[in-house]
């Protein structure tokens, strides 16, 4: 249990890192950017992830109408 | 970073460019033995199968599983892109099947060539390429790119051998969206060199994406029974077309060096060279052209030129140090969002080794290597070739100059970056 928390925190001290831009740089607490949400808030907040997946999913669509 | 190691990053990044080219071309070749018989999707899904193969084995045998374990590591996040460019590269590569049934290969390659126009645009707009860059460079590189545009329309014209007639709306439209579905795919590449990601990190899970995709897509339009009886009835040209992938993936991992080190602005046109090393393994191998009109000669001698002016034109025209400071600005943006250790980003773009960074190969390494060959040669022993007209001397040629450039280029990356 220990050994899960400690590796935890190392994962979010490298993920989070305390530089949340794009997220609200607002959230500097420590206690605060050691949340796992804290990585998805920023992926879904990053313009580089939502251009590929639209361009993705309108890429399956027509395909399918290709078909 | 010293404006010599700037220099010398850049041209290997350039180096690594061509070599990509000529694999990338090369790659066409297995797959040209395979005459008709199978289904476009599946042989894109068995090509993709052969691509997976190579993605797992050639990073375990370059660097070990556990560096790749270590490095993805640093920036978990972005699996996500790389499954995302596997999932683009999928759909992308069977519109192109769609767009060649509809319009002909002249008309779809030229639309699908247009991914470099759009990976120049992407780099300048989120990763600061070309910002600072001067005039000469902008002229160098968006001039090479249309030049090589201009010069890979004229090849496509002369190499196509037909045009299919009706549904050309729909055609164009899968030309188009396989160009931009290819120039997208160059955002999660960048974004991942410049957060310090290693490529071959990168690739292992770019063909998960690839592979799902493939098999999702191969599975819809073929259905499951149909799709094995067809792969079951082609297990003589299994390993062709397999090994078609693995040679592929070969010019793939030289042309994400080429992006990590030159960016997308300028690697990916170096990289498009491949059409004219698709076009000398058609004329010199396989006998296309044999007996064509004076014009269409033409067409690919002035072709061929205009290609090769333009890469040269972006070969000469790398990055800057003020350029390059833009780049780090970037790289910088991406650190601090994301978390990622100073150190780790900064190691990787002067394209030196973390400090954290292992390279030990274990078992795991071993048996995937010797898993891989084993299925390579138990599908060479069943393998036949369906095709007799070849010319082996110039097959032996061009596949010589292919290892050379193999080994000039990986040589010249574990002497420089130790494949960093």
């Amino acid at each position: 249990m220990i050994g899960q928390t400690i590796s935890h925190y190392r994962i979010v001290e490298k993920l989070g890192g305390g530089h949340l831009t794009g997220v609200g740089d607002s959230v500097k607490n420590k206690s605060l950017k050691a949340r796992p949400s804290s990585l998805f808030s920023t992926i879904m907040c990053d313009i580089h992830f939502w251009i590929p997946l639209l361009v993705l999913l309108t890429g399956l669509f027509v395909l399918r109408e290709l078909h | 970073m010293p404006s010599s190691r700037l220099r010398t990053l850049q041209a290997l990044g350039v180096l690594c460019g061509f070599a990509a080219g000529a694999w990338l071309g090369g790659a066409e070749a297995p797959i040209k033995i395979v005459s008709a018989g199978v289904s476009p999707i599946t042989v894109s899904l068995l090509m993709v199968a052969g691509v997976f193969l190579a993605r797992w084995s050639i990073p375990a045998f370059v660097r070990g599983t556990s560096y790749v374990h270590q490095d993805v590591r640093q920036a978990p996040h972005l699996i996500i892109w790389a499954v995302l460019a596997g999932c683009l590269w999928a759909v992308a590569n069977t519109m192109t099947i769609y767009a060649i049934r509809d319009v002909g290969l002249s008309i779809a390659f030229a639309l699908w060539n247009t991914n470099s126009l759009l990976g120049i645009l992407w780099g300048f707009l989120f990763f600061n390429e070309l910002r600072q860059a001067g005039w000469k460079r902008w002229l160098g590189v968006l001039g090479g790119a249309l030049a090589m545009f201009g010069g890979a329309t004229l090849l496509a014209f002369a190499s196509s051998t037909q045009a299919s007639e009706g549904k050309a709306t729909l055609g164009v439209i899968a030309g188009i969206g396989a160009g931009i579905l290819w120039g997208t795919m160059y955002i999660p590449y960048r974004k991942a060199y410049l957060s310090g990601m290693n490529p071959l990190s990168f690739i292992t899970f770019f063909t998960v994406g690839e592979l799902a995709t493939m098999t999702f897509l191969a599975l819809s339009y073929r259905g499951a029974i149909p799709l094995w009886h067809e792969i079951v009835g082609a297990r003589t040209m299994l390993f062709w077309l397999m090994f078609g992938g693995f040679v592929w993936v070969i010019g793939d991992l030289f042309q994400q060096y080429a992006a990590k080190y030159v960016g997308i602005s300028r690697g990916v046109p170096l990289s498009n060279t491949n059409q004219l090393w698709g076009l000398l393994w058609g004329i010199l191998v396989f006998h296309e052209l044999r007996g064509g009109s004076q014009r269409v000669y033409a067409q690919v001698i002035g072709g061929s030129i205009l290609m090769a002016l333009g890469a040269l034109a972006i070969a000469l025209s790398s990055a800057t140090g003020p350029e390059h400071s833009r780049w780090q600005d970037a790289a910088e943006r991406e650190g601090k969002r994301y978390g990622i250790e100073e150190s780790y980003v900064r190691a990787s773009m002067e394209g030196r080794e973390f400090d954290g960074g292992v390279s030990r190969r274990t078992v795991l390494d071993w048996l995937l290597v010797v898993g891989v060959t084993g299925i390579f040669v138990a599908l060479a022993a069943v393998a036949r070739l369906s095709r007799v007209d070849i010319d082996l001397r110039w097959a032996a040629v061009l596949s010589v100059a292919m290892l050379l450039l193999l080994v000039v280029c990986g040589i010249a990356l574990w002497r420089t970056t130790r494949f960093c």
